[in-house]
């Protein structure tokens, strides 16, 4: 294993235990997975800051600590959305002691040079990579979306991991960094018109379930399907099963590039998706038979320009019912253009939410004490389930129709 | 059963203990409390077991990433496992054990995992990568 003489210090013990450990980790995730060698990463994604997932107020003293031994991210470090809205988190109902904590882990993070980009859509902006380029990436909606769309190669880290990545700009290469591991092995005939983006996200869900962690193969897409259907579609594979990776028949690099190495060669399944299928999707979803909706969450993951522009649209000089609370999730980057633009304005002045820097899924929704939500997202529906609120899942205007409503229609 | 058997090193460093076997996976996000080390996930088998103090001998971690902050949290807590022997660790329990500094070992022989059961008492030294079969009688 080739180690430079900085990575030797690191885990002699030099800056301090918590980097050297992270350093033991990734020498023996080297050795558990019989990688070869290292190959350098061009960006990394790191993804517990939250509350939520990180081993409480421990998991915060260990970033302060290492960012406090003097260890400085060597590539660019990017950043999954956090548990407040990091500017105005008084706004969801948040308290001071809980933002407090997570400021606390931001701070961290960027006094060793992450990005602040608190967002699970990074790739619109600005996280946009090369064929073949080599990653390590956490959030698992985004491992999904760069091997796939991209082409790019990360496997699905986890934080330590990929701080490694981070404060070596290596990792060892094993996994979907190998071109032979990333052969299509589900093939998905899709025998039906795919037309709203929770069509991606029902049929995602489905699959997902299916192919567990290996890796699909959809034939019979349109070709122009949009970036924000592929978005979900990732987002949901990877959230039912452990999905990392997609192939599209004459969409997706890998698979125009060789269609039998990545279409053919290794599928030893295959699964036909017709409209009773897509019915079934929809309704495994639904997970109450609750029509009274008191939250409707969008933007899962964060939602682009587009989709925002869409939701101001249908939301332009109407009201949202008395009693629902509407959040509509998007990175910071992408409010901003749309403050200039002013669908900001249109959608808050019809009382729903745009919602930065976090979402549904890591604010503690619960507590909240909202019983039914409406989403338009198999990932959000998951996690929100498992909080245990009662969930409507349906297109975008179904959701924003019971947000002005505040009855589910579907 | 008794004896010494030869595994890999995952995490140094020694613990012994009595343990708790289970055939199958334990997702410790969503399927073990994160305060008490209680196995929460219906119909598991080791359903409403404690993991405190125990060395934890089963097949896989399944489910989210987000468990290996699990592991960390219930080791710190002393909640947790203070040994961990399983057929082959993956990248997820990796970084688990040596945050935590949970003694661990894989790739032991099948024999260990045949024959060992609930109630045994091993010893764990993840440093040379071996357990120990303490029983008496």
């Amino acid at each position: 294993m080739k180690l430079t003489a900085y990575e030797r210090s690191i885990l002699a013990g030099d800056f301090g235990d918590e980097a050297r450990k992270i350093l033991e980790v990734m020498v023996k995730v080297y050795e558990v997975n019989g990688a070869r060698d290292f190959v350098e990463v061009g960006e990394v994604m790191l993804a517990s800051t939250q509350n939520m997932s990180i081993s409480g107020v421990a998991g915060m003293e260990f970033l302060t600590s290492l960012a406090d031994s003097g260890i400085r991210f060597k590539v660019k470090t990017i950043t999954d959305p956090v548990s407040i809205d990091l500017g105005a988190w008084q706004r969801l109902g948040i308290c001071e002691e809980f933002a407090e904590h997570q400021q606390k882990a931001v701070r961290a993070l960027i006094k060793m040079g992450a990005v602040p980009t608190w967002t699970c859509t990074p790739y619109l902006v600005g996280s946009i990579h090369r064929y073949g380029d080599h990653l390590a990436y956490v959030e698992t909606s985004v491992v999904c979306f760069a091997n796939s769309y991209f082409g790019a190669r990360t496997n699905r880290e986890m934080d330590i991991s990929a701080l490694a990545a981070a404060i070596t700009g290596k990792t060892p290469c094993y996994g979907y960094h190998v071109a032979d591991n990333r052969e299509g092995q589900v093939l998905v005939n899709v025998e039906v018109e795919l037309r709203a983006t929770s069509d991606y996200d029902a049929l995602g869900n489905y699959v997902g379930r299916i192919a567990g962690t290996r890796v699909p193969v959809f034939r019979g897409m349109p070709r122009d399907v949009s970036t924000q259907a592929l978005m979900q579609l990732g987002a949901a594979l990877a959230t039912s099963g452990a999905v990392s990776l997609f192939h599209i028949m004459g969409v997706t690099p890998d698979i125009v590039v060789d269609p039998y190495k990545y279409g053919e060669r290794s599928v030893v399944e295959e699964l036909n998706i017709g409209e009773e299928d897509m019915r079934r999707a929809y309704a495994e979803l639904n997970t109450t038979g609750e029509t009274a909706i008191d939250f409707v969450a969008l933007g899962c993951p964060h939602y682009g320009f587009e989709k925002l522009r869409a939701v101001a649209s249908f939301l332009e000089g109407k009201k949202v019912r008395e009693g629902v609370e509407v959040w509509v999730c998007t990175s910071r980057a992408v409010r901003d253009m749309a403050l200039r633009s002013g669908e900001v304005e249109v959608i808050e002045k019809a009382g729903a939410k745009v919602v930065v820097d976090t979402c549904m899924v890591l604010v503690p929704v619960k507590q909240k004490g909202f019983r039914t939500m409406a989403t338009d997202s198999a990932k959000a529906q998951f996690y929100d389930s498992g909080f245990g609120i009662g969930v409507r899942f349906g297109s975008t205007e179904g959701c924003l129709r019971a947000a002005i409503s505040g009855t589910w229609e579907g | 059963m008794s004896g010494v058997y030869q595994g890999r090193s995952i995490c140094a460093g020694t613990a012994e203990g009595e343990t708790l076997v289970t055939k199958q996976g334990i997702s410790f996000w969503g399927g073990v409390d994160p305060d008490t080390g209680v196995i929460t996930e219906v119909g598991h088998e080791l359903y409403g077991k404690e993991m405190a103090g125990k060395v934890l001998v089963f097949p896989a971690l399944k489910g989210s990433a987000g468990g290996m902050w699990i592991i960390i949290r219930l080791a710190m807590t002393k909640k947790g496992p203070v040994a961990i022997i399983l057929p082959k660790a993956d990248t997820i329990l990796v970084g688990a054990v040596i945050m935590g500094e949970i003694p661990t070992i894989d790739s032991v022989p099948d024999d260990v995992f045949q024959m060992v059961k609930s109630g045994d008492h091993l010893k764990v030294d993840g440093t040379k990568g071996t357990v120990e079969f303490l029983n008496t009688g």
